[in-house]
């Protein structure tokens, strides 16, 4: 088990109101290896799940084991540390640097981590970017590439580092069809390779690519469906029907 | 509605709306107060003047006199109103206790002497500014004294000369419209009638004044000719009313002049804030502006709504500013009141000062407005497809981390270095601070160092040597004057001793009149040089070298030719060089000429025992009763004290001022830049680079900028500075600054590089509260 999440709440404050609860009670576990993605309507509260145990910000109450370690436990420098080692982030725009280059948005992390020589990280940089398809445009600018070839940079940005769990907060958001199948063709290989992945979607097609489905709803997760590993794309139809299936069930 | 926007506009950028106010209104209140100054100068001195009834021209003469030759002339010049002679009643420095105690002045360079109060003009003025008088047993020290000793009404003043003594109670402290200067060395001591003519039986040699007051000032150089060609006493010093205004303005002059130049320095500061300001609020506002265009708003009204802010900040900063200058310009003319005393404020006193500060807002504005053309050049479409990029793509590409082998310091500094360079646009306003900052603390005490060093002399008509001797009277004391050289050259512990003999000339001027001229000769120029303006000193017989005065006086420039008349004899000499002078009424030339009738000698020499000065000086004052010595340090001490002072205390401001401003900018700059760059910020904590790495990129920047400003601070330094000491000190040309290496090279970057890191790591500080949940708003 990588993430084990305990009775987590989330509040946020509001001018002369209630603080609104965002959250409510969530216990959740993933385990190593798993390929997971949160679904639920819009305010529903699964990008606040997914910033809350990505350490990214804290919750109200209950905890966040992070590989055995409670990160409200954790300093500031030792979440940065996380971040950097151990946890990669991809966001709904690919939020990269505009005075970087692709490659060197890739590379700026693990640069400054100190951890490995410029060469091994100049060659994974290069390993990465060639597995997603954006070797070719390495040195553009950020002006230079399409919406879908910068988030692919964001997911090479995410893995310098090999992290053990990938975040993604609806990393397929922003993009046209043909690109995000792409980046989920790219999300199932890094899967493939043992690392923890979590995404939060709205689209039923992303998740029925993800071994288990969480629903939320209100702040708390009302349901969970298991769809097992997608070993080849030729059970993707299948799984699409199952998924939206459960969903009408679901939602009304 | 507007007011809610500034309301919200300064809540948001405090320390920015902060800054620019406070240079806006510091422009302002130095202009202001250069302003008030000036007027204030210009009152007092003609209050002064006309108080004083100051002469229109005077003759210094010592020797015998004939008033019936003096009445004669006046009798027939149709130019004069009044004419009188005044007796002065010289005291050596040994004789004379101006502290009451037994501490005589034998050490000062001052010259005092003792006259009584004048019948029809060149009145002595107490400091109500009324015509001093003096009773019997009483005292009227002149206001130099006052300061420089703090002497208080009621104190005493001892005279001893020989089995005369007498103690004298202060009783006013006397402005002098000739003598108040500390540039001039003569002081006037008032006694009340009966005193001074118990004290003339003990001074058997008095000096004269044979002034003039002219009908209407505007004759007085038609009325220098024709007393030049008059056979009246012409030996002395020659002033006139012109002059007595130079000295009386000079030291409060520089100041107006220093403070309008820190003044226009502060406005040009003020002028890159706010282009910085301005720039980053329409970066930030990059997409609002384009929506504002999207649904119509003409360019127009979207400047209105913006020039609003800066509006009200520039008009409010200069209003105060201006009220301030009403409470700080005491500061600054206390000097001047004391000398000349106050006028009563007039409507121009306040209109004048109030038209400055109304200036800097007009400035302020018309840049503002200017700066807010860029509103024309956004594109509705480009504004909300994506954020203005200001970097340099062509120095990013090129300074890829992933291109470089290595980082020779890190990759966190490098960041740091490659932000500066592909954005070198932005950093310029800090670039620029940190060399107007290192202008400002060096300059002023670069010229402190110039004036208060001994060479300084040399640009002021004087060569600088241990000793000088002035030799008057030569007629008279010939034999006095012939044993000194004798001994002089003798001695064993002299050396390099010049002599040079003045003596009166006549040169024809551009008029073709002829103008009586006094020239100083001599073989050697060389041991005891002159700066000179331009050209150089007379090499050979057929040169001569004019001081600035009589350079305009003839209209003559180097190369020009003068028609000299040598005791009949006529001579044509080439100009070979102008020079600035202040000595002997600053009409001088200098040649190498040989004449019978000399009038003064000036013996210049070095001694081999620097330290044993004062003890020769001594000794020859003792030794020879008619020579004057001069020790040149102590002279530059006691006559440019005055100017010495204002320089330093301006230093001092100017360098805290300076300080202030680079914390200010730094402080200012770096919390625009952070507020800027939030979401690079957040986006870098996002993939783990911790909040110390990002602030060590912000200090590397930093610290590269003032690299960049204070090298480029100390070229703008030793380029200009020397050129506006110039201007401060008019006419004073060529000046080569005497910089302490030390202080300009190491110790003011160290600082300014010390007041950078620290300013940018405690502004840095605010990158720890930035959330990486800032990506997602």
């Amino acid at each position: 088990m990588i993430l084990k999440v305990s009775n987590l709440s989330k509040s946020f404050p509001i001018e002369n109101m209630e603080p609104q609860q965002v959250l409510k009670n969530i216990d959740l576990t993933i385990d190593n290896g798993e390929f997971v993605s949160i679904m639920g309507a819009s305010g529903s509260g699964k990008s606040t799940l997914l910033y809350t145990i990505s350490g990214m910000t804290q919750p109200t109450s209950g905890t966040v084991e992070f590989a055995g370690e409670n990160l409200s436990n954790l300093s500031e420098e030792e979440l940065t540390n996380l971040r950097l080692g151990k946890i990669g982030f991809v966001f709904q725009q690919a939020n990269l640097l505009k005075n970087f280059s692709l490659i060197d948005n890739v590379t700026l992390s693990a640069y400054l981590g100190k951890k490995e020589s410029k060469l091994k990280i100049d060659q994974r940089a290069k390993q990465l970017m060639k597995q997603a398809g954006v070797s070719e445009i390495a040195t553009k600018d950020i002006t230079q590439a399409s919406g879908g070839q910068l988030q692919r940079v964001s997911i090479c940005r995410a893995l310098i580092n090999q992290p053990e769990i990938i975040f993604g907060d609806e990393p397929t958001g922003a993009l046209n069809s043909n690109s995000a199948a792409d980046i989920m063709k790219l999300f199932n290989e890094v899967n493939q390779t043992g690392k923890t992945i979590l995404l939060v979607t709205h689209d039923a097609k992303i998740a029925s690519q993800t071994e288990r489905i969480l629903y939320m709803s209100d702040g708390e997760i009302i349901a969970e469906r298991y769809l097992g590993k997608m070993t080849d794309s030729s059970q993707l139809k299948e799984r699409e029907e199952k998924v939206a299936e459960w969903l009408k069930v679901l939602e009304f | 509605m507007i007011r809610n926007l500034i309301k919200k506009d300064f809540k948001k950028n405090k320390i920015i709306t902060l800054t620019l106010f406070v240079f806006i209104l510091l422009s302002s209140m130095l202009v202001s107060s250069s302003l008030t100054i000036v007027t204030e100068l210009n009152g007092s001195l003609n209050n002064l003047f006309e108080k004083s009834k100051v002469p229109s021209y005077v003759q210094m003469y010592s020797g015998d006199i004939s008033q019936a030759k003096i009445d004669k002339f006046t009798k027939k010049n149709d130019l004069v109103k009044h004419q009188q002679t005044v007796e002065m009643l010289g005291i050596s420095g040994e004789n004379l206790f101006l502290q009451g105690n037994n501490e005589s002045e034998v050490n000062s360079i001052i010259e005092n002497s003792f006259v009584k109060q004048n019948p029809s003009f060149d009145f002595l003025l107490d400091t109500n500014n009324k015509v001093a008088k003096i009773a019997d047993g009483k005292i009227g020290i002149p206001v130099y004294h006052q300061q420089k000793y703090n002497l208080k009404l009621g104190s005493k003043v001892k005279v001893k000369l020989g089995d005369y003594e007498k103690t004298f109670v202060i009783s006013a402290f006397i402005r002098d419209s000739q003598m108040n200067p500390s540039l001039v060395t003569s002081k006037r001591i008032l006694l009340s009638s009966h005193d001074w003519a118990q004290m003339k039986k003990k001074i058997q040699t008095p000096e004269y004044l044979v002034e003039f007051e002219l009908k209407n000032e505007a004759d007085i150089s038609k009325f220098e000719k024709q007393y030049q060609k008059s056979k009246l006493p012409q030996s002395g010093t020659a002033l006139t009313r012109t002059l007595y205004t130079v000295l009386n303005s000079m030291t409060d002059g520089i100041i107006v002049a220093i403070i309008t130049l820190i003044s226009l320095l502060l406005i040009l500061i003020a002028a890159l804030c706010l282009r910085f300001s301005i720039l980053t609020s329409i970066e930030e506002d990059y997409r609002e502006i384009g929506i504002m265009k999207a649904i119509g708003i003409s360019n127009k009204n979207t400047k209105k709504i913006y020039m609003v802010k800066y509006t009200v900040l520039s008009a409010t900063a200069c209003l105060v500013g201006f009220l301030s200058s009403i409470l700080i310009t005491s500061q600054f003319t206390k000097s001047m009141t004391d000398y000349m005393g106050t006028t009563p404020k007039t409507a121009i006193s306040y209109l004048l000062p109030f038209v400055g500060s109304l200036v800097v807002f007009g400035l302020v504005y018309l840049f503002c407005k200017t700066v807010f053309r860029r509103f024309k050049k956004i594109s509705a479409y480009n504004a909300l497809q994506a954020s203005e990029t200001t970097s340099n793509r062509k120095i990013a590409r090129r300074m890829s981390l992933t291109k470089k082998k290595g980082f020779l310091f890190g990759p966190n500094v490098f960041i740091g270095i490659r932000d500066v360079l592909t954005k070198i646009k932005t950093y310029l306003l800090l670039t620029v601070i940190y060399s107007i900052c290192v202008f400002l603390m060096s300059v002023p005490l670069s010229f402190l160092q110039t004036v208060q060093s001994p060479s300084f002399i040399s640009y002021m008509g004087a060569g600088k040597s241990d000793l000088r001797i002035d030799a008057h009277q030569v007629d008279k004391n010939k034999a006095e004057f012939q044993k000194l050289q004798t001994e002089l050259k003798q001695n064993s512990d002299v050396k390099n001793l010049v002599v040079y003999s003045t003596s009166s000339y006549q040169i024809k001027n551009s008029d073709g009149e002829l103008v009586t001229t006094k020239i100083e000769s001599t073989n050697d120029y060389q041991t005891y040089p002159l700066k000179y303006v331009t050209g150089s000193a007379p090499k050979t017989a057929n040169e001569i070298a004019l001081s600035s005065m009589n350079a305009d006086e003839f209209g003559a420039g180097v190369g020009d030719k003068l028609t000299v008349y040598n005791q009949g004899k006529k001579q044509k000499l080439k100009v070979s060089g102008i020079y600035q002078d202040v000595t002997n009424g600053g009409k001088t030339a200098k040649a190498k000429l040989s004449s019978k009738d000399v009038l003064w000698y000036t013996f210049n020499f070095n001694l081999k025992d620097p330290s044993k000065t004062d003890e020769f000086k001594t000794k020859l004052t003792k030794e020879f009763k008619h020579i004057k010595v001069t020790n040149t340090d102590e002279y530059i001490h006691q006559t440019l004290g005055g100017i010495i002072q204002q320089v330093s205390n301006i230093s001092v401001v100017s360098f805290v001022l300076a300080v202030f401003i680079a914390i200010l900018i730094t402080f200012m700059f770096f919390k625009m830049t952070i507020a800027k760059e939030t979401k690079d910020i957040a986006i870098m904590k996002s993939i783990g680079i911790s909040n110390k790495t990002v602030r060590v990129q912000y200090l590397t920047r930093s610290v590269m900028v003032s690299i960049f400003g204070i090298v480029l601070g100390i070229l703008l330094t030793n380029l200009l500075g020397p050129k506006v000491a110039t201007l401060l000190i008019s006419g004073v040309s060529n000046l080569t600054f005497t910089n302490n290496f030390v202080l300009t090279y190491l110790l003011i970057p160290l600082l300014l590089i010390i007041v950078a890191t620290i300013s940018t790591w405690i502004v840095s500080s605010t990158i720890k509260k930035i959330k990486v949940m800032t990506i997602t708003e």
